[in-house]
């Protein structure tokens, strides 16, 4: 359990005067209370000291925060600012995220849990109470609205049955024959040797690969995310393809099949490919442990 | 509340691939969400604003969570255009970040350095350098003339290459040397992997990475692009000339179309024909054969894939032809099969040998896609002779380009037997 910082009051003054929280009515000790909370989850092994808890303190976005604070107690001007500011912002982060309507419905739920239509023992219970101001209100909305989008998408695959007789057919691919043993056979091979090759990549070269290949981001934004321009995103990813080609070749050849002995089987199953690669991208192999916990602090 | 599944996530149904897809899905879902960082920690990175503790924590985790994945790769599609990362101090993860930023206050060296090269070439081309280097090359040319045995020099640089690549099986290294062999260096830098680029690059196996649709337009095809599509063809069809040399390979023998107009029989010559005649030894030469095939014709072929199948448990013998053909069916009688007679264009045409495989059996069959039209109805064909005798055919419709769009995957021919 990491020492929470010890944050002076003249910082937390400071950030509160800066804030201009009195223009919502909030109150000084809310607001101080909330920066504490807030510090507290930052990464372990922060020292303790008061210079560093008051640098962190100083960069907190303390306007943003005294909105976000002002609203969850369910101040009428402060929700009428944060409609009049962050709605359109947050309706095109919607339709980035998904469609048009799905984004709508998305972001209108959003709003509901932000205003707190929910209550906990007569208490109404607001999401802002999640946001403690260490990044902009903003970037903070897209991630929540991230986060639900995710989670709706994989709460709905799970509830998908394989065997739905509605789900749409394929064009003109006809339901495969039932005795083929020997595909079911090269599939296996094709899926382990994909997601044993990935396992010893580079990781960064895994992300790069699941960011291009299983979450559809284009090369800039790939590049966007690690720093880099897109030419260099398309190098590297170049380089990542190249390891991982190498690494299949050795699979395959491990398992005693050429890669012209797949090479048919590929080209009439790319999809079942793509299923195999995403499969070994998006889930740890089996004998991984799973991914690192996360050993910071955090909220649900 | 009912929300359409998102096209990126949803998957077509397969009975071999499904059960893979519900161990997936099972094992994601025992990723505990409560072990994911939170939401502004998230946020926080796709903006690169993470400090650099921070980073060292969330980094690690996303590496094996793919909704820390999807959340991130969210945020990022959902970042207004043109916003800039809100900190340097995130990137620390990627080695070389700290070289990187020591280096970005040198930045001033490159345009010195460009103009001091540019400087060096001009001064290099003034002094007539070119008749001394070809003076040069002559004399080592006669030098090895006189050294070295002519024939067999490729073989000794295709060893050589072969040594240096231990870790690829013996039919990557072919491939390799052929690509090699077939293409000249790109001239220009890549700037984004194009998708033909990744059917090139790429092996087999890693064909199956899913190119996501792109929002941005892809760059205009420019010299290099056409470089690299023909670079890309010259690899197909040496691969299926490896494939045709190889004992355990389909032979494939594709024809010319029989189609009316010059347009359509076009394509037919390609791909598969270069691998008909019997594969020279040397796999240069066949690479260099295959390069000028691809570009007589242009690149403008697209090929359509499938496999031709039967249900019963009967073996296939070898030495078994496989015959697929892409019909205009738009005269004959929708209701029923195809018959003989039934009055059909072929649009294109290949001949598969087999050598002792058992369907399924893949085939490629390469078309004119200006051929297509969207009123018109095309069926997929298939017969399989043994002995010269049609033992096998389809005897019902097998629909594509079901209003002039392209099969969205393989097409599965299924073929009755012929009692």
């Amino acid at each position: 359990m990491p020492q929470a910082p010890r944050v002076s009051d003249a910082a937390v003054d400071r950030l509160f005067a800066e804030a201009d929280g009195a223009r919502w009515g909030l109150a000084r000790e809310v607001f101080a209370e909330a920066v504490r909370r807030g510090l507290s989850k930052v990464a372990p092994g922060t020292p303790a000291r008061h210079d560093v808890a008051d640098t962190a303190v100083a960069a907190l976005h303390g306007r943003d925060l005294a909105l976000a604070l002002a609203c969850a107690e369910g101040h009428g001007a402060a929700w009428d600012h944060f409609v009049l500011t962050y709605r359109p912002e947050l309706y095109r982060a919607a339709r980035a995220i998904t469609d048009e309507a799905t984004g709508r419905e998305l972001a209108d739920s959003l709003y509901a849990d932000l205003f707190g239509l929910s209550e906990k023992d007569g208490v109404r219970r607001s999401l802002f109470r999640y946001y403690h101001g260490r990044a902009k209100l903003s970037t903070w909305l897209r991630s929540v609205l991230a986060q639900r989008h995710v989670d709706l998408v994989r709460s709905q695959r799970r509830m998908t049955s394989l065997d739905d007789p509605d789900r749409p057919a394929d064009g003109v691919l006809p339901t495969p024959p039932a005795e083929q043993p020997m595909r079911a056979g090269t599939m296996r091979v094709a899926a382990a040797a994909v997601t044993a090759a990935l396992a010893v990549l580079a990781a960064g070269d895994r992300v790069r690969l699941a960011y291009y290949y299983a979450h559809g981001l284009t090369l800039a934004q790939t590049g966007r995310l690690f720093g880099e321009s897109e030419a260099t995103a398309s190098r590297k990813l170049e380089r990542a393809r190249k390891n991982l080609r190498t690494g299949i070749e050795a699979e395959l050849t491990a398992r005693r099949l050429s890669v012209s002995d797949v090479d048919d089987w590929v080209a009439v199953s790319r999809q079942a490919w793509d299923v195999a690669l995403a499969d070994a991208l998006g889930v740890p192999a089996p004998q991984d442990p799973g991914p690192p916990p996360f050993r910071g602090k955090r909220t649900p | 509340m009912s929300l359409p599944i998102d096209p990126r996530f949803d998957l077509v149904p397969d009975q071999h691939a499904d059960p893979l897809v519900a161990s997936a899905v099972r094992a994601a879902a025992d990723v505990p969400a409560a072990g994911c960082p939170d939401a502004e920690l998230l946020a926080l990175y796709a903006e690169r604003a993470l400090s650099t503790s921070d980073l060292a924590l969330v980094h690690p985790h996303l590496d094996g969570c793919p909704r820390c994945q999807a959340i991130v790769a969210a945020c990022v599609r959902a970042l207004p255009e043109g916003s800039e990362p809100m900190s340097e101090a995130a990137g620390a993860f990627e080695p070389g970040a700290n070289v990187r930023s020591w280096f970005a206050g040198w930045r001033w060296l490159v345009p010195i350095t460009s103009v001091a090269a540019v400087a060096l070439v001009a001064v290099w081309i003034a002094r007539g350098p070119f008749d001394r280097v070809a003076e040069q090359r002559s004399a080592k040319g006669q030098a090895r003339e006189a050294s070295a045995p002519v024939a067999g020099a490729p073989a000794v640089e295709a060893d050589r290459q072969a040594s240096t690549s231990g870790r690829m099986s013996a039919e990557g290294q072919r491939l390799e040397r052929a690509d090699n062999a077939a293409t000249p260096a790109p001239a220009g830098r890549r700037d984004a992997p194009r998708n033909e680029d990744v059917a090139a690059a790429v092996p087999p196996a890693t064909l199956a990475l899913r190119l996501p649709e792109r929002s941005e337009p892809l760059p205009t095809p420019s010299e290099e692009a056409r470089a690299k599509t023909a670079k890309a063809e010259a690899g197909r069809d040496a691969r299926l000339a490896d494939a045709a040399a190889a004992p355990s390979a389909n032979t494939f023998r594709a024809s010319a179309a029989e189609a009316p107009a010059p347009a359509v029989a076009a394509p037919a010559a390609p791909a598969p024909a270069s691998a008909s005649a019997p594969a020279p030894p040397a796999t240069a030469g066949r690479a260099a054969n295959a390069v000028g095939a691809a570009r007589a014709r242009e690149a403008v072929m697209a090929t359509l894939t499938g496999i031709v199948t039967y249900g019963p448990r009967v073996a296939l013998p070898a030495g078994a032809v496989i015959e697929v053909r892409l019909l205009d069916v738009s005269g004959a009688d929708p209701s029923t099969s195809l018959r003989a007679g039934a009055p059909a264009d072929t649009l294109a045409r290949v001949e598969i040998v087999t050598r002792g495989e058992q369907v399924p059996v893949a085939f490629s069959l390469p078309y004119d896609p200006d051929a297509i039209q969207p009123r018109r109805r095309y069926v997929v064909h298939a017969t399989i002779a043994v002995g010269g005798r049609v033992a096998w055919r389809t005897t019902t419709q097998h629909p594509v380009f079901v209003d002039g769009a392209a099969p969205a995957s393989a097409v599965t021919i299924v073929v009755d037997q012929i009692r």
